[in-house]
């Protein structure tokens, strides 16, 4: 399994899909601020989270995690690609 | 429909439990309702409640209760074990059975509560009905994500400039768990929790309810199916898609879950 080439784009989906947010994934700006902008709680970080070890098949391990992970889209596509990297893709 | 505060003994200790009698014809059927714990067990109750609510009526008795620690229950919680939960659950099944004398009994669960009383069904397979809402099946990987949520939230706190009152895990005085001090016998306990690999002798019917943004299995849920269904236990497996309302602090509503687990939990008591 690869790293998906429209990685950015499943990653708003998940996103959409699992806070249930009324609107389309393609309108989230790669670089707008996920915190801010969308009203994420802890229980929405949780659910990314969640989501995002379920979909990728990773572990983020306590010492890794940090909101500057979430800050946007592209932040957490990078994220997602260094564990891929890490494990040998 | 009468609802009616109750109280049992459990090894000492008062409980406390809500009575949602039905004014059907008896002998009728009854149910227990299992509660999770912690925050929770706080989130969840109103969907619990109104479920009770519309089930009731259809000619179900059933038993709300809180266990030792938690709600307006008697106990220390950080002196709860889950081997002393399983014990408040058995006094509370054998409580509405000596009262209601119903025709057929049923236990519904939701979190750590549907993993109490899949456990309880072991020990009495004579139940009629087991509805396990989003059971907990890995206790060790689901005590790693309660974790990973306190984390998170400490998180959020801190970075909003808010002082966090809830320290880090102690492990000599036990663990803080959204500031419940869970001991570190529970933990063992929860680190043991598989309901996969347990030994199976409950029959069903089984009902698992699946919880949650996507309309797609979960492998847990489809293993534990499976394990059940292996067993020769007749065991179905529904998706609801909705908000995870045991972890909201809002005005949660589940109405699709309620109408399946009405409509499965008829069709096999009533």
């Amino acid at each position: 399994m690869a790293i998906p080439e429209n990685l950015e784009l499943e990653i708003k989906q998940l996103l959409v899909e699992r806070l249930f947010l009324k609107m389309k994934p393609e309108d989230i700006g790669d670089e707008e601020p996920l915190m801010a902008t969308y009203g994420i709680d802890s229980v929405a970080l949780f659910e990314l989270v969640v989501g995002l070890e379920e979909v990728y098949g990773i572990t983020m391990e306590d010492d890794e995690f940090s909101l500057d992970l979430f800050q946007n889209i592209k932040s957490i596509a990078n994220f997602v690609r260094s564990k891929w990297t890490a494990r040998g893709g | 429909m009468t609802e009616e505060q109750v109280l049992f003994a459990s090894e000492g200790l008062t409980l406390y439990g809500v009575l949602h009698r039905a004014e059907a014809d008896s002998p009728r059927p009854a149910l227990v309702f299992c509660p999770p714990f912690a925050e929770e067990r706080k989130c969840a109750h109103r969907i619990m409640v109104e479920c009770a609510r519309v089930l009731c009526p259809m000619g179900v008795d059933i038993l709300r209760f809180d266990l030792r620690g938690c709600g307006d229950s008697e106990g220390e919680f950080g002196q709860a074990t889950l081997t002393r939960w399983l014990s408040d659950l058995e006094t509370a099944a054998h409580w509405l059975t000596e009262h209601a004398q119903p025709s057929a009994l049923g236990l519904l669960g939701l979190r750590l509560g549907a993993s109490l009383a899949a456990q309880y069904t072991e020990q009495h397979p004579e139940v009629r009905w087991l509805g396990l809402w989003e059971p907990v099946t890995d206790g060790s990987q689901d005590w790693r994500l309660s974790l990973r949520r306190q984390q998170i939230r400490q998180a959020i706190t801190q970075d909003q400039g808010l002082e966090d009152s809830e320290a880090a895990p102690s492990h000599e005085r036990g663990y803080d768990l959204d500031g419940y001090e869970v001991s570190e016998a529970m933990r063992r306990e929860f680190a043991q929790l598989s309901l996969l690999h347990q030994p199976r002798v409950f029959r069903g019917p089984v009902w698992i309810a699946q919880i949650s943004a996507t309309a797609a299995p979960h492998r847990a849920h489809l293993a534990l199916q499976q394990a059940y269904q292996q067993s020769g236990a007749s065991c179905d497996l529904e998706v609801v898609v909705a908000e995870p309302f045991w972890s909201l602090l809002g005005l949660a509503r589940a109405p699709e879950l309620i109408a399946k687990t009405v409509g499965a939990a008829c069709r096999t008591l009533l």
